[in-house]
Formats: C-alpha cells, sequence, structure tokens
C-alpha cells in the first residue's frame, strides 16, 4: 500500500522511481556471507542483552503533526487531534472508568429512552463527561438537532435520578417504550402467550396431519364411530397414532359426513389440546385394552368447542349392536395395498435401523434380521436374527430396536423383509 | 515440500533455542532490511553494518518479543532506531547527494532501457539526484515514514506499527512528505503531471 489517490502525485519519472526503489544489487553469495556472519554473531549473543531504547517508537512528532491527521481514504483534516483515540482507547477508557459512572451512563440512557428524544438534548453527566473525557472525545461528538421542543405545559419535567432509581425497572422500560418512537420489545407475558399460541398451532397441524393419516390408511378398517343425539363425538382408536374427530351431529339418528380434518383440527381448542398432550404418556401409550377419544360438548361457556374425553372404547367392550351403531365399518380389506411397497419397507427400516446399529457399536459385523410385520397393523410381529450378531448380549436391544418399525397395514396377513443390521 | 513456517513460528522456535530457525528469519528478511537502510543512511557499508546489528539485537530481544505485531514489524523498528542512531552520530551532516549514493546506483541499474540511451541515462540520473535531494531534505519523520511507505511498500497499518503512531498519523505524514517533495522538485524543473488533488 502506498498511500490513496488524493496524496499529492510527483512528477511521472519521480513516482515510478520512489515506487519500490531498489537497494544496490549484491550476489546471492554476499547475502549468504552476510546471513552466515549474522549468525556467528547471534550465537555469541544472549537472550535479553539489548536495550529497551531500541524497542522504543522510534520518531519524534513532526513540529506541525499535532492537530492534523489524515484518515484513510480522505483528505486531509485539521480539526482532528493528531493522536486520534482509536476505538480500544475508548473501550479502555470506559472500562477504566468507575462503576458508578457505567451506572449513571446507563440510568442516563434511560431517562433519554423515556422522555422520547422529545427534550432538547442536555449535557451529559458529570461521570459520562469524564468517560468522553478520558477517551478524548468530549466536544467531538455531533449533536443533531433535535425537533422542536413541545410547549412547557406538555413537557413532562424530567424525573431525578433517585426517582429513576427507585422505580421498578420493568414499568420505566414500559412506559418509557409506550412513548418511545420505536416499537417496544414484547413483554415476557405476550412472549409466554406467543409460546402457547405457537405449541397450540404445532399441535393443531400435527393433529390434522394425523388425521389425514388415518382417514387415508384406516378409514375402512378402524374407524369407530359413535354419534349421538346430543353430544357430538370424536372417536379416536388407541392403536392408531392420531385421534379420529367427528364434527358435531346436526340431526339425532343420522350419520353426518365426515368432517375434513383441517376443519376438526382447527375447530379443537388449543388449551385442551395442550392439555391433553401434557397428559403422561403412559396414558396414551398403546393398551391391550382399547380406549377411544370422544368429542365432548363441555360447557356453555365452551359451546361450539369440541373437547376430547378419554374413555374406555365402547367398540372393544361394549360393542353397540349393529342397529345402533352410526356407521357400519368399511369392509376390512377396502383402500388396502396387497402388500407394502419397498419405499414404505425402507422407510420403515430407516427409522428403526439406526438405534439397532448403534446397539452393535464395537463390533465387527452384525446379524442379519428377518422381520415379520402384521398386515392389519403394520406393526413388527417376530423379529429373528442369525448371523454373528446373534446371541450376543447386543441381540435383545437389537431386537428391541426393530420391533419398533412399523408400516401402514396392508390386505395380507403378514409381511417378511430382512435386513442386514451393521456396526455404527 | 513442506510448508513454510511463518515468521511467528521461526521466532517463537528461535525463542526456543532453535538458531536454525532464526537463520532462515535472518535470510527471509535481509535483503529488506538492508534497503531500508540504505535508503534511511545513504551509505552502502553503514548500511550493511546496520543490517547485521539489527539482527543481533533482535535476537538479544527475542524474550520480549510478544507477539502482538508481525515480527518483521519489530525487526524494522529496531533497525529504524539503529538507522536514527546512526545518523546522530555522524560527524558531519551530508551536504547533499552525490553520484556515488547507492540509491543512484540502485535506481539506473534498475532502469537498464535507459543503459542503452545515453540521453535518458543522463536524465534518469539527474531525476534520481533531485530525488534523493528532496527525501533528504524532509525531516527523518516524514523521510522515514516515506522511505516506509513509498518505497519499501508497507501498508499504513504496518508502518503505524513499525512507528509507534496511530494510521492517521501515518497518512498525514505521507500527504505532508510528498507535498513537500512536489515543491522541492518543482524548484528543480521537474512539475506534476496533473493536478495534486486528483
Amino acid at each position: 500500500m502506498t498511500g490513496n489517490h488524493r496524496e499529492p502525485r510527483l512528477p511521472r519519472g519521480a513516482e515510478e522511481l520512489l515506487q519500490g526503489w531498489p537497494a544496490p544489487s549484491r550476489g546471492a553469495l554476499a547475502w549468504e556471507e552476510t546471513a552466515s556472519a549474522v549468525m556467528t554473531r547471534v550465537r555469541e549473543t544472549t537472550l535479553g542483552s539489548t536495550p529497551d531504547d531500541l524497542l522504543a517508537p522510534p520518531l519524534p512528532e513532526e513540529p506541525d503533526e499535532a492537530g492534523r491527521t489524515v484518515n484513510q481514504g480522505a483528505a486531509v483534516s485539521d480539526a482532528s487531534p493528531a493522536n486520534e483515540p482509536s476505538l480500544a482507547d475508548i473501550a479502555r477508557a470506559a472500562l477504566a472508568a468507575s462503576q458508578a459512572a457505567t451506572r449513571e451512563v446507563a440510568r442516563d440512557g434511560l431517562i433519554a429512552a423515556e422522555l422520547g428524544r422529545k427534550l432538547p438534548p442536555r449535557e451529559p453527566p458529570k461521570a459520562t463527561r469524564a468517560v468522553l473525557d478520558a477517551a478524548g472525545l468530549q466536544g467531538r461528538i455531533v449533536r443533531v438537532p433535535d425537533a422542536p421542543a413541545p410547549p412547557p405545559s406538555v413537557v413532562k419535567p424530567v424525573p431525578q435520578l433517585a426517582e429513576v432509581a427507585a422505580e421498578p425497572a420493568p414499568a420505566r422500560i414500559t412506559e418509557a417504550a409506550a412513548r418511545s418512537e420505536f416499537p417496544a420489545p414484547p413483554s415476557r407475558e405476550v412472549r409466554r402467550s406467543h409460546a402457547a399460541a405457537f405449541a397450540g398451532s404445532a399441535l393443531a397441524l400435527a393433529a390434522a396431519a394425523a388425521l389425514y393419516l388415518s382417514f387415508t390408511h384406516r378409514e375402512a378398517k378402524d374407524a369407530l364411530v359413535t354419534a349421538s343425539a346430543e353430544t357430538p363425538q370424536a372417536v379416536a382408536r388407541r392403536e392408531a397414532p392420531s385421534a379420529v374427530a367427528q364434527a358435531p351431529a346436526a340431526a339425532p339418528g343420522r350419520t353426518e359426513p365426515e368432517p375434513s380434518p383441517a376443519a376438526s383440527a382447527a375447530s379443537i381448542d388449543d388449551g385442551q389440546l395442550a392439555a391433553a398432550k401434557s397428559r403422561p404418556s403412559s396414558v396414551i401409550a398403546p393398551k391391550e385394552k382399547s380406549l377411544a377419544f370422544h368429542v365432548k360438548k363441555e360447557s356453555a361457556a365452551n359451546e361450539g368447542k369440541l373437547v376430547l374425553e378419554e374413555r374406555e372404547d365402547p367398540a372393544s367392550e361394549n360393542a353397540p349392536p349393529p342397529a345402533q351403531a352410526a356407521a357400519p365399518p368399511p369392509p376390512p380389506a377396502q383402500g388396502l395395498v396387497e402388500r407394502p411397497s419397498t419405499g414404505a419397507v425402507q422407510a420403515a427400516f430407516g427409522s428403526v435401523l439406526t438405534s439397532a446399529r448403534s446397539c452393535l457399536a464395537g463390533q465387527d459385523s452384525g446379524p442379519r434380521a428377518t422381520v415379520t410385520f402384521d398386515g392389519a397393523t403394520g406393526r413388527v410381529k417376530t423379529v429373528t436374527l442369525a448371523g454373528t450378531g446373534a446371541g450376543s448380549p447386543a441381540e435383545s436391544c437389537v431386537r428391541s430396536a426393530l420391533m419398533g418399525a412399523r408400516l401402514p397395514p396392508f390386505s395380507e396377513p403378514t409381511f417378511t423383509a430382512s435386513v442386514t443390521v451393521r456396526p455404527l | 515440500m513442506p510448508p513454510q513456517k511463518t515468521d511467528r513460528d521461526l521466532v517463537e522456535a528461535a525463542k526456543g533455542g532453535d538458531s536454525a530457525a532464526f537463520g532462515a528469519f535472518v535470510r527471509r528478511h535481509q535483503r529488506r532490511v538492508f534497503r531500508l537502510a540504505v535508503h534511511l543512511l545513504q551509505n552502502t557499508a553503514e548500511a550493511e553494518d546496520i543490517a547485521q546489528e539489527a539482527f543481533v539485537r533482535a535476537y538479544g530481544a527475542l524474550d520480549r518479543f510478544d507477539g502482538r505485531s508481525e515480527p518483521f514489524t519489530w525487526l524494522y523498528r529496531i533497525t529504524v532506531n539503529l538507522s536514527l542512531n546512526a545518523i546522530r552520530s555522524r560527524k558531519t551532516r551530508r551536504a547533499g547527494t552525490t553520484t556515488d549514493d547507492p540509491r543512484i546506483e540502485a535506481a539506473l541499474v534498475e532502469r537498464r532501457p535507459s543503459l542503452s540511451d545515453p540521453a535518458r541515462q543522463v536524465t534518469d540520473r539527474e531525476l534520481a539526484l533531485a530525488l534523493c535531494d528532496g527525501v533528504d531534505a524532509l525531516s527523518a519523520t516524514l523521510r522515514t515514514t516515506l522511505v516506509l511507505v513509498a518505497v519499501d511498500g508497507l501498508s499504513h497499518a504496518e508502518v503505524s506499527q513499525v512507528l509507534g503512531c496511530p494510521e492517521g498519523t501515518v497518512a498525514w505524514r505521507i500527504h505532508e512528505a510528498r507535498r513537500k517533495l512536489r515543491e522541492f522538485l518543482s524548484t528543480r524543473g521537474y512539475a506534476a503531471d496533473g493536478e495534486a488533488e486528483e
């Protein structure tokens, strides 16, 4: 770097000569001799023998250097001081200031925020001035003229620092934010409510997706819908990964058309869904005894909202007579594929294979697993391990992991697939 | 081929007693240190002595190199200090640049095309003489800063490390040195080609 373009240019020849002006040429042998001579002297030199003055900044200031400096890429400035403080100097000066001064600066900032720049600028407090003086910035801060001050009757008097300090900080900040031109940051309660709303929305979306899957894959086989004249119900099977909801019935004894999943999910109260989600997982875990979620109209206050109520599935224990059934269950095989596709099998294994492989950490090879799926549920019926990993302590771990694989239900009774589990 | 060690690597190794590492550091920088000394001292023999002394002094101060700056800027500072001490200790001041000034020789050797043109060779020599006179007429502070920036090609940040002053001061010194040099050259009949301020 040789300066900027605003520097005075020399005559062309002189400029070319000055740039990279060489030293007298010497041969490589001469340089090597010099280096050898240096190293000979270095071997006789001890560390610490050099006086400090050789390490000090070498040159005095120019007589007229004070008060003059050039910003990089700018023209000469006579206004700025020669020893312009760097950012590091400013930071050091700020750190050197006392804590009290720092607090006062912070309070001053609070006051400024509270007033919302509606008052004419005032001199910084003494401590602030001390910090600025230490950094060499006092008098160099350009104050942008504010808008004209409002009439005195409108202007709120500047609160004393003690008052500001005594006032609770959140109240001060909220009040200041209300008057400020800038948007206030959301309060903790608002953020909490936002989080709850977000969680509720996510749950509703999940329910909608689950409903869609449920209607797509299991409607014919698993639908368990009971209709009541007064109480609209939504039924979800416990084996299914989601609940099945139904819109309120309009007329007694009449089978209502199933609502769209999105509509069902949207009509569910977020808070109630969150409450249902917060239930212990053991309640939601699959059991031998079948349970169902029924839609219940909770109270007058909650009229129009659907509430999920868990109770024993009448379809499994007290199955109503066929005449009372709201809708006859569709044929079990209707809409089901005969056997799962290769992609579905790969996806089913892919979801559990990592955990199965982690069971074999440290081993050289793993077993070959033969997995049999139940067509009605898509769940794993049996896992048979064979090969090098079979019989090892990790076998049960692998078996347990593979038992978690799931396939969409299919019409054939069973489906068997094999996979080799290799160690991670 | 193993990657070349950085200056910091070499200096750290030398601090640990590896003299070969310091030898590599010397061989890497001796040309630049010599050139700097020549332009500050205007004397080849003196510059050789100062360059050697600079490395020896640098080795003697290795224990105080804290790594906050580049090793070569630290070495340059020692060279500048030694050169200024040598200039101060001279019993007589140079009256002006002579034709045996090593800088003139170096400039003309570099401009080999002019060697085949006697007229241009004379012109170049006169220009080099005038430029040397102008540089020597500058104060030690402006001259050293100009040599470091314009001749040696250091950045303002590097020069600020060598000289221990803010970059803005370096920039001002360069501006001032060029302004004075241009004025000096204009008195010798070398007018600038265009406006000073672009």
